[in-house]
């Protein structure tokens, strides 16, 4: 294949890429937005950077900066990979033109190739929006070894996009390219849940035998010079591409390329096997006991929601990470006292449950609310549309209760004052339900993972739902801490919150159809 | 005794466009209605505003005596609409998507039960019932919708192209069962495509031409309207068509 058709081809995915990636209402809104964040960052960076020259003030950097462009590496890996997958899907099963082409007369391994390096540089894009300026502002403040980020991206996005091909091609031959993209949420559902209990292992550690200073000496022990995992290792080469050290560069790419090209040769393979003809093949479900019908409209609408809910790996993941988040949080209670060390666990729950109950209420009565299938259904059907609203809120506040009540049971057996925080939990929650009502939109289940299709809510109610999980975290500390001029406050915030909201709700209308 | 369906100069416009205009027929029970038209002729717009999907501009819809503006309720409590895309649910089995459908309609479980696993033994889907909606082919889709339909007994079915998708065998169920439905002394009012199912199944065709009624009766009523004496309904409708268009042409001219 000549250079020219594989550059068309190339060029023709970046097209595709760039139309999807632009394809966002309020595109200019949005570029200000990062704009502005990119900018705060790069403000940071250059703190740090700056930090960083008068802390070290010599030639070289410390050795500890391998550990933290490890961890860098880490982190930009799992970003690269998550959005790997995303893109994968697409290009190998969604868009539905690899049939088309595969057919042509061009090589079918060209074709791979050019889909395989269009996932790469589609993530290398866009790493590069914070990439760029950062490393400008390393050159800048005098650590040019720093641009070896470049080299590393690459090899980083050449493996991400590696892998991120081979586990969809796998996922979508398991449970076909619809749950594919599910399945990677749970993916990335474990990855954050280690990382959540890893930066937890302090709070682990309280009234254990272990403390920090014992894990500290063991990790010393491993990382000891002349061991496998010390500084000077080997096996540490791709953080050390990332500080522009010649040999682990060209290993980092090398180690990339060779990844690349084998997932090349293995994708050919599996697509001259007719592995799309394989992902629409059904699943036989396992038969189960034979439904017996139950009666009554609330009964039904709450069923029918909660197996929805059950079903649905998106809420279930949703779910999952607030369990996740408030693991520690329960750990802690049940572990703790009046006089944990660390902090002051009464007004930790009064922060924490208000927050992630609102949190958790407002992904649930977005899902139940907007994510409706059939709102034709439910608005040809005799059934009040009120009824069913309110039955729909409720199926999406009783999961989020019964998830926090083991933690109110337990500040309340533990001796905490508890009042505070079921009050500020139970208004977090249901202010959020609310106000979620009054700014939803139909959004087709399937699109309830692409985030940019659920810009079209109300920008001042989107505002106001921002601003409310404060306002409840104030009344719930404020009432703990007995501070009367602080629940006034917050009583006030959210009364105007509220209004504010319940204004805009009925001037804009219902526009869930049913 | 009430007509089935009584529309009375209902009228409907988006914008600028008039995509119902002054519509007014009566369906009487035991009736197979077929309504006919070209693309955009307004057969849907009208559908979906008697079934309370859509609120008329002008007019009224009266199901059984029961305005679909004034008493929703009482309407809709005797009205099933299929729509041309299933209405399900991905995450439900059939018999929960059933289930949910005689819970709207507010039908106890003891007469709902025997019901839905007839239909879903009628219409083939017994086998399936416990995968999930979203594992379902376009014709079994349209097959649990029906199931969907039949569930509650409404007195008036509302189907819009109720044959999309279904392979021979399912379209000759399905007009079975829809033919039966009606000899009980029920109504069907479906749009179709395919007009050699209205000519073979309706009893009464309504041709609609730019949102307006352009003609309405029994295949030979409408065979003599258009001058084409034992034609078929393909040639009756374009004539009928073509006839309109020209009238309008000439209104404006």
């Amino acid at each position: 294949m000549s250079i020219s058709l594989f550059g068309w081809l190339l060029k023709n995915e970046l097209r595709l890429w760039w139309r999807r990636a632009t394809d966002v209402k309020h595109f200019w809104a949005w570029a200000i937005f990062i704009t502005i964040v990119v900018t705060s960052v790069m403000f940071f960076i250059w703190l740090g950077f700056s930090a960083l020259r008068v802390v070290t003030n010599q030639a070289e950097l410390p050795d500890a900066t391998v550990w933290v462009a490890g961890g860098l590496w880490l982190l930009g890996f799992i970003f690269a990979f998550n959005q790997a997958v995303n893109e994968s899907v697409v290009v190998l099963f969604e868009r539905g033109d690899l049939d088309l082409l595969l057919s042509s007369p061009v090589s079918s391994r060209a074709i791979l190739a050019v889909r395989l390096l269009s996932v790469a540089l589609s993530v290398f894009l866009g790493f590069c929006l914070f990439v760029v300026p950062a490393s400008l502002l390393a050159v800048f403040t005098g650590f040019p070894e720093l641009l070896g980020v470049y080299p590393t991206l690459i090899g980083i996005c050449l493996i991400a996009a590696s892998l991120g091909m081979l586990v969809t091609l796998q996922i979508v031959r398991w449970v076909g390219a619809r749950r594919a993209r599910s399945l990677v949420q749970f993916l990335n559902l474990i990855l954050t849940l280690v990382m959540v209990l890893g930066f937890q292992i302090p709070n682990y550690l309280i009234s254990t035998e272990a403390d920090l200073s014992s894990v500290w000496e063991r990790f010393q022990i491993w990382t000891a010079p002349g061991s496998l995992f010390s500084v000077r290792s080997w096996v540490w080469f791709p953080a050390k591409a990332m500080l522009s050290e010649p040999a682990s560069v060209c290993l980092m790419l090398g180690v990339s390329g060779a990844i690349a090209a084998a997932t090349v040769y293995a994708l050919n393979n599996a697509f001259i096997r007719g592995a799309q003809q394989s992902t629409s093949q059904k699943r036989r479900a396992r038969p189960e006991k034979d439904l017996t019908l139950q009666e009554g409209l609330s009964r039904i609408v709450l069923t029918k929601e909660w197996r929805t809910m059950r079903r649905h790996p998106y809420l279930v993941s949703q779910i999952a990470l607030q369990v996740v988040l408030i693991l520690p949080l329960t750990w802690i209670l049940i572990q703790g006292g009046e006089d944990s060390p660390l902090l002051d666990i009464g007004r930790v729950s009064n922060v924490a449950m208000p927050f992630l109950g609102g949190q958790l209420a407002y992904a649930l009565t977005f899902v139940c609310l907007s994510g409706e299938e059939a709102a034709d259904l439910l608005k040809s059907s005799p059934s009040s549309g009120f009824k069913l609203r309110r039955l729909k809120q409720l199926a999406a506040l009783v999961p989020v209760w019964l998830l926090l009540l083991p933690a109110i049971v337990i500040l309340i057996a533990q001796g905490y004052r508890w009042l505070p925080a079921l009050v500020a939990t139970l208004g977090a929650s249901i202010g959020a339900s609310f106000l979620r009502l009054w700014n939803s939109r139909p959004v087709p289940i399937s699109d309830l993972f692409r985030r940019r299709k659920l810009d079209k809510s109300d920008l001042l109610l989107t505002f106001v739902e921002s601003f409310s999980p404060w306002a409840w975290v104030g009344l719930g500390s404020s009432l703990y801490t007995g501070s009367g001029p602080f629940v006034f406050l917050s009583v006030c915030s959210l009364a105007a919150l509220f209004s504010i909201g319940y204004w805009r709700g009925r001037q804009i209308g219902s526009h869930l159809h049913y | 005794m009430a007509a089935a369906l009584e529309l009375q100069s209902l009228s409907k416009q988006f914008g600028s466009h008039q995509a119902v205009n002054q519509l007014s027929l009566s369906v009487p029970p035991g009736t197979l209605y077929a309504f006919l038209g070209a693309n955009g002729a307004g057969k849907t717009t009208t559908l979906r505003m008697v079934s309370g999907l859509l609120r008329p501009d002008e007019g009224d819809a009266v199901i059984f005596g029961n305005s679909i503006t004034k008493s929703p309720r009482a309407a809709k409590q005797r009205l099933a609409y299929v729509p041309d895309e299933p209405l399900l649910y991905g995450k439900l089995r059939p018999m929960e998507y059933l289930e949910f459908v005689a819970g709207l309609w507010n039908i106890s479980a003891a007469r709902a039960q025997p019901r839905a696993q007839d239909l879903l033994k009628q219409l083939g889907l017994w086998t399936v019932r416990a995968d999930f909606t979203e594992t379902f082919s376009r014709g079994m889709k349209q097959k649990l919708a029906l199931a969907g339909a039949f569930i509650h007994e409404p007195q008036l079915i509302m189907l819009d192209e109720p044959l999309n998708g279904l392979d021979a065998a399912a379209a000759r169920l399905v007009k079975t069962m829809l033919l039966d439905y009606v000899q009980q002394g029920n109504a069907v009012i479906l749009t179709t495509h395919v007009l050699d199912v209205a000519e073979r199944m309706a009893q009464q065709i309504g041709i609609l031409n730019r949102g307006r009624l352009i003609a309405a009766g029994t295949l030979d009523e409408l065979r003599a309207r258009s001058g084409e004496a034992g034609g078929t309904l393909e040639s009756v409708f374009l004539e009928l068509i073509d006839q309109s268009n020209r009238e309008e042409e000439s209104d404006r001219t």
